[in-house]
């Protein structure tokens, strides 16, 4: 028993040892450098490490308008959900890290959607295939429908002109956009930042 | 019966429903192998370890339900096969519990170190400065962050390696650390703990000239792993789920490679296959075609002139060709082996010159117009050039009929809902 408990002890001894060398520490000049600075183009800094939009507003209901098919086969605005807390989440079906996050995102919609929170899927990929991750991923939110070949625009007014997926516009119920991500959200990062705006 | 299920693809109605990736609060048995489950939460997983696992889930339902079927099949051989090494004592073989005990090692050492590691956090006056100063780029707040955990862990490290030490009185025999002494020389030892020579020798690819340096540096990672691994241990750890998953693994691959020395113990088999199979060595000519398709032959011979008064055939068929793939190619239909396209067309191919336009051939798809670009001659390989080839066949021969021996001797019920095409088992064989 006793041979079983030692070491725990010796563990905390040596957490306990080092906490002390380090009480002074401070972030390193390294990690510094890769911080960037970024504005959008009316000063108002979202709380993104992406480059400012390239039109002169940071309010989601300036930009031009998002009217796409659904996978439901109806034509929907994403105005319609103005109002709401809105993840606008850029994906496509063969990209791994977006079918990782979707999982999450479910979850998100199932626990905040009665508070307010809406998340929009917009794929960027063949209908078929769409339809295929979503029924088989159990998407709990609506996803509309970019076709690839045609959605430079689209992609460009959202400050998405590289094409990453997957990418995510968070939209306050004010309209102001109020986060953009890209890559892969991890939990984490939707607790800090869309959280508090719902 | 059971050949037919392990022979044929097999689609399973239940296997169509299943959504992946969401754990199934109730996992369904699928099919039992004597003692052993497999059960649709082991399905999913391996789907989702698969190669195809992001692709699977763009696939459609008939698709999914294959490759699922596909999967559920490989796992079933795999349980035969574990069982059957089981019955060979293959995991009493010395080899395999010298593996089994490494892995153990490691297992139970990486289990140590992950401990320490999770129980390093960043303090919340450190981390509110990190925040404040990355404020927005969370890739870089997960570098600093990172970057502090592991400057903390290396350190934490060498205490716990210095505190272990003492703990287990270990003692290093530096002045025996000389390449070449007995095998049997102890170089460290403490409480229930030891390293002899040929330990070091043993389980690391050797540099061309063992020096003292080389040994000393192997010491100390074999020290480290033996010491965290036995305070591990001691801790209580069970790793037996993990353990049991590498016998799992393990045990088929080691069955395999032993029926592969049984069935090829020598060359000599795989050039008398060669002997009596010598397709394996034959390189069919080849030859660069470029094809338009038409609907109607009257289309087929206004182009046939066309390309006969000096157009190209490719951009014709780029534009007019009714086959989207050839069309979308401009009529380039790549390197075709001889033999490979539909019998009207081979023969039209057959003595036609290089860069001729052929006469209209008619098939079900509509009026073709081909044409030679280039071509590559084909030749015989030698044995050396495809024995992997054939060691693939052989083996693939064998354990057809090996599989077949082991689907009788073990018992094996399925509990899905089969294709109707496939009649539903009944429990049957010896058992093992």
């Amino acid at each position: 028993m006793t041979t079983q408990h030692k070491p725990v002890v010796v563990f905390a001894l040596l957490l306990a040892l080092i906490g002390t060398a380090y009480a002074g520490y401070q972030t390193s000049g390294k990690a510094e450098k890769s911080g960037t600075s970024t504005t959008t183009a009316n000063g108002e800094k979202p709380h993104t490490a992406t480059m400012a939009l390239p039109a002169k507003t940071n309010n989601a209901w300036d930009l031009p308008p998002i009217i796409l098919q659904g996978l439901d086969g109806k034509q929907h605005n994403l105005a319609d959900w103005k109002g709401q807390v809105i993840m606008l989440n850029f994906w496509a079906s063969w990209c791994a890290p977006c079918q990782y996050e979707i999982k999450d995102f479910i979850s998100y919609q199932e626990k905040y959607a009665p508070k307010g929170l809406q998340i929009i899927g917009l794929g960027l990929d063949e209908e078929p295939k769409l339809q295929n991750a979503s029924r088989t991923l159990s998407v709990n939110y609506p996803v509309l429908i970019s076709d690839p070949a045609n959605s430079d625009a689209l992609l460009e007014a959202w400050g998405n002109p590289q094409r990453i997926v997957p990418y995510t516009v968070v939209i306050a119920r004010d309209g102001r956009i109020a986060y953009i991500h890209r890559g892969q959200l991890d939990p984490e990062t939707f607790n800090e930042f869309v959280v508090p705006l719902i | 019966m059971f050949k037919n299920l392990l022979s044929r693809g097999i689609i399973l109605s239940t296997l169509l429903a299943t959504p992946l990736l969401h754990a199934n609060a109730d996992p369904q048995e699928l099919v039992t192998i004597e003692d052993l489950k497999i059960t649709s939460d082991q399905l999913e997983m391996a789907v989702a370890s698969s190669p195809f696992a992001t692709q699977f889930v763009s696939m459609d339902v008939d698709d999914q339900a294959a490759l699922r079927g596909d999967l559920l099949r490989r796992m079933v051989i795999s349980r035969l096969l574990y069982l059957e090494a089981q019955q060979n004592k293959l995991d009493q073989s010395p080899a395999f519990m010298d593996e089994l005990e490494e892995f153990r090692l490691s297992v139970l050492y990486r289990h140590y170190m992950d401990k320490l590691r999770s129980h390093i956090q960043v303090p919340e006056e450190v981390l509110s400065q990190m925040k404040a100063q990355f404020r927005g780029n969370t890739d870089a707040l997960t570098a600093a962050k990172s970057a502090y955990t592991s400057d903390r862990y290396r350190d934490l490290k060498i205490l716990t390696i210095k505190t272990l030490r003492d703990k287990y009185q270990i003692k290093i025999n530096k002045d025996r650390l000389v390449p070449g002494v007995a095998q049997e020389t102890v170089l460290m030892e403490g409480d229930g703990i030891s390293i002899v020579y040929a330990d070091l020798l043993k389980r690391t690819a050797q540099p061309a000239k063992i020096t003292p340096d080389w040994l000393r540096e192997q010491l100390y990672k074999r020290a480290e792993l033996l010491l965290i691994a036995k305070a591990s241990a001691e801790e209580g750890v069970d790793i037996t789920a993990r353990t049991e998953a590498f016998r799992r693994e393990r045990l088929p691959a080691l069955l395999i490679e032993q029926k592969q020395a049984e069935w090829i113990p020598s060359d000599k088999v795989l050039k008398d296959y060669f002997a009596t199979h010598p397709e394996y060595g034959m390189l069919a000519e080849r030859r660069h075609i470029g094809q338009l398709v038409t609907a109607t032959r009257e289309d087929a011979e206004k182009f046939r002139k066309r390309i006969q008064a000096g157009e190209s055939l490719f951009n014709i068929a780029g534009q007019y060709s009714i086959d989207p793939h050839g069309r979308s190619r401009n009529g380039d239909m790549g390197w075709v082996q001889v033999g490979r396209g539909m019998p009207q067309i081979e023969q039209a191919l057959t003595g036609l010159a290089d860069n001729e336009v052929s006469n209209i051939i008619e098939t079900p798809l509509g009026f073709h117009l081909v044409t030679i670009l280039e071509r590559r001659p084909g030749g015989n390989k030698s044995f050396y050039g495809i024995r992997d080839r054939l060691v693939q066949a052989v083996m693939n021969e064998n354990m057809t009929n090996y599989l077949k021996g082991l689907e009788t001797h073990y018992q094996i019920v399925w509990h899905v809902v089969t294709d109707q095409n496939i009649k539903q088992p009944t429990a049957t064989g010896s058992g093992g």
